[in-house]
C-alpha cells in the first residue's frame, strides 16, 4: 500500500487541474484542461510529428552531456588527486560553474553559428564544471587509510589509482553525473528556443508559443516533465547498482 | 622452537616528522630483537610512536636514522599487515573473497591461483564466513578476521597488526585472541602485534616491549612465560596477576 502513495500527489493536481478548467476558475486561455492538453499529447505521438523532436532533443542533449562527462571526469580526478593542481584551479572552475550557461548565448552563437554545435556547446558546458568539481571532490574524500592499505600490499601509483581512488570518488562522480543530466536537459530545452532550429523539443514549444496553441504547449511541457523525472529515477537507480556500497 | 634466532634485528631506529612548529622527534634509537617465530606485543602510551615504528618494521616508511635487517633470511622477508580500523581499510566495494585476495591481485597472480590460495588458506581454519557476501555486512569480529586473513593470503613469514582489536568489543576480543593464537601455532610465523590494553598484550605476548612517551625508545621488555597452549581462563590464574603487577611496576616507573 505504501508504494501506492506516491500516486496520491499526481492525482491530486490532476483533480485540480481539472476543476480550475472545468468550472472555469482559469482563464483557458492560459490553461487548457487535462483532456486537451493529453488528447493533443496522444496526438503529436500518433501523427507522429513529434519523434524528429525528440530524437534531435535527445541527440543534442546525449552528445553535450556525454562529452561533459568524458572530459569532465578524468581532469576532475587528475584535479583532485594533487591538492597543488585543485588549489590553483579551483577558483577558476567555481569562477565557470557559476556564470549561468545562458548568459553566455550571444558568445556561442558568435563562435559556434546557430547549427548544432551551438546547443551541444552550450549542453557541454553547463556539464562539464560540474562535473569536474564533484569527481575532483570524490578524490579529495579517498579514506588515507585504504590508500595506505594498498600501499602496504605493494601496490604502484597507478594501482593505487585504479584499485581505490576510481572507486572512492565514483559515488560522487555519479552525484555530478545526476545534477548535470536534468541542468542539461534544461539547457538544450532553452538553447532550441532561442537558436532557431527546424526540430526540436524546445522549438516545438516556441512554435506553439508563437501559434497561440496553448493545448501544445502544455502537451510538450507535460512531455518534457515525464522525460526529466525518468531520465533521474533510471540514473538514481543505476547509481545505487553501480556505485551500491554508498553510505554503507 | 628453537626461540632465539633473531629474525628482525631493530638497530637504533630514529624517526622524525615535520610539522608546523618544526620537527617533532618520535622515535630514538628504539632497538630489539625480534626471534623467529616469535609473539611480540608493544605496549605503550598513546600517540608515542608505535604505528611509526611498525610501519617501518614493514617498510612503508623510511626510518630516519638507524637499520632493521633481516639477519636470517636473504632480503626483506614477506610482511602481512593488519590495520586498526578494519572498517576504513577494507574496500567497501569488493566482496569477502577478493578483499582477502586483494594483495595477490595487486601482484598480478592469476584469478584461479587467487582462488587455489584462498580456499587453502580458508581450510586450514575453521571460517564461516559467507565469501560472497558485502563487507559492510559483516560485523565487526568478522570484517576484522577477513583483515586478518588479507594479511595472511600473502603467506608472510612476518605478521604485523597494528592495534587489531581496539576498535572492536571485548566480548568479540576475546574469540579473536583464540583464533589468533590458533593461527599462530599452526603457521609458526612471527607476529608483531600493538596493543594499548595491558592484559591483552600480556596474554598473547611471549613478551611485552614497553615504549616510552615520544620520543619513544624501548625501555622495558617483559616476559610473558605463562605456558602455551593459553586459555582465556589463563587471564584469572596467580601467574597472570604477578605478570600484571611487573607491568605496572614497569609503567609507574616510567611516568616519573
Ligand atoms: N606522517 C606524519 N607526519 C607528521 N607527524 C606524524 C606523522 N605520522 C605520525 N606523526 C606524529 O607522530 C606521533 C606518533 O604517531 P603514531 O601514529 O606513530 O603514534 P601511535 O603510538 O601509533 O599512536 P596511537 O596510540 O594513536 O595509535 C604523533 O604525535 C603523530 O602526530
Ligand atoms: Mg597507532
Amino acid at each position: 500500500m505504501k508504494k501506492l502513495l506516491f500516486v496520491i500527489g499526481p492525482i491530486a493536481l490532476l483533480i485540480l487541474w481539472w476543476i480550475l478548467t472545468k468550472f472555469g476558475f482559469a482563464n483557458s486561455f492560459l490553461l487548457p484542461s487535462p483532456e486537451d492538453t493529453f488528447s493533443r499529447l496522444f496526438g503529436l505521438f500518433s501523427s507522429g510529428e513529434v519523434f524528429n523532436d525528440i530524437r534531435l532533443t535527445f541527440y543534442r542533449w546525449s552528445i553535450g552531456y556525454l562529452l561533459g562527462c568524458v572530459v569532465g571526469i578524468p581532469l576532475g580526478i587528475l584535479m583532485g588527486y594533487s591538492e597543488k593542481v585543485y588549489k590553483s584551479c579551483e577558483f577558476l572552475i567555481e569562477f565557470f560553474r557559476s556564470l549561468p550557461v545562458t548568459a553566455m548565448f550571444p558568445l556561442f552563437l558568435l563562435m559556434f553559428g546557430i547549427g548544432d554545435s551551438s546547443k551541444i556547446a552550450m549542453t557541454f558546458t553547463a556539464t562539464v564544471f560540474i562535473i569536474i568539481i564533484n569527481s575532483a571532490y570524490g578524490v579529495t574524500q579517498t579514506k588515507k587509510s585504504r590508500i595506505k592499505a594498498a600501499k602496504t600490499f605493494g601496490a604502484t601509483n597507478f594501482q593505487i589509482f585504479t584499485n581505490v581512488v576510481f572507486y572512492e570518488s565514483l559515488p560522487h562522480t555519479l552525484i555530478g553525473m545526476r545534477t548535470t543530466l536534468s541542468l542539461s536537459l534544461i539547457v538544450v530545452i532553452v538553447s532550441e528556443m532561442f537558436i532557431g532550429t527546424q526540430f526540436g523539443l524546445g522549438q516545438r514549444i516556441y512554435d506553439a508559443y508563437t501559434r497561440n496553441s496553448v493545448d501544445e504547449l502544455y502537451a510538450v511541457i507535460v512531455l518534457l516533465g515525464i522525460i526529466g523525472y525518468f531520465s533521474n529515477k533510471l540514473f538514481m537507480y543505476m547509481e545505487t547498482k553501480i556505485a551500491f556500497w554508498t553510505g554503507k | 622452537m628453537d626461540r632465539k634466532v633473531v629474525h628482525i634485528k631493530v638497530d637504533k631506529i630514529s624517526k622524525s616528522f615535520k610539522n608546523d612548529e618544526g620537527r617533532i622527534e618520535v622515535l630514538k634509537h628504539v632497538s630489539l630483537e625480534i626471534y623467529k617465530g616469535e609473539f611480540l606485543t608493544f605496549f605503550g602510551p598513546n600517540g608515542c610512536g608505535k604505528s611509526t615504528l611498525v610501519n617501518i618494521l614493514a617498510g612503508i616508511e623510511e626510518a630516519g636514522d638507524g637499520e632493521i635487517t633481516f639477519p636470517e633470511t636473504n632480503g626483506k622477508p614477506k610482511i602481512g599487515f593488519v590495520f586498526q580500523n578494519y572498517r576504513d581499510s577494507l574496500m567497501p566495494w569488493l566482496n569477502v573473497e577478493k578483499n582477502i585476495c586483494f594483495p595477490l591481485k595487486l601482484k598480478g597472480i592469476t584469478k584461479s591461483e587467487q582462488k587455489e590460495r584462498l580456499k587453502t588458506l580458508i581450510s586450514e581454519f575453521e571460517i564461516n564466513i559467507d565469501l560472497k557476501s558485502k563487507v559492510y555486512n559483516l560485523s565487526g569480529g568478522q570484517a576484522q578476521m577477513v583483515s586478518i586473513l588479507r594479511g595472511l593470503i600473502v603467506n608472510p613469514e612476518i605478521l604485523i597488526m597494528d592495534e587489531p582489536f581496539s576498535a572492536l568489543d571485548y566480548q568479540t576480543n576475546l574469540m579473536l585472541y583464540e583464533e589468533l593464537l590458533k593461527i599462530w601455532r599452526k603457521l609458526k610465523i612471527t607476529v608483531i602485534l600493538i596493543s594499548h590494553e595491558i592484559d591483552e598484550a600480556i596474554y598473547l605476548g611471549d613478551r611485552v616491549a614497553f615504549l616510552s612517551k615520544k620520543p619513544a625508545s624501548i625501555f622495558k621488555v617483559l616476559n610473558s612465560d605463562l605456558p602455551r597452549p593459553r586459555k582465556l581462563e589463563d587471564m584469572g590464574s596467580q601467574e597472570f596477576a604477578e605478570l600484571k603487577k611487573k607491568a605496572l611496576e614497569i609503567f609507574r616507573n616510567t611516568a616519573t
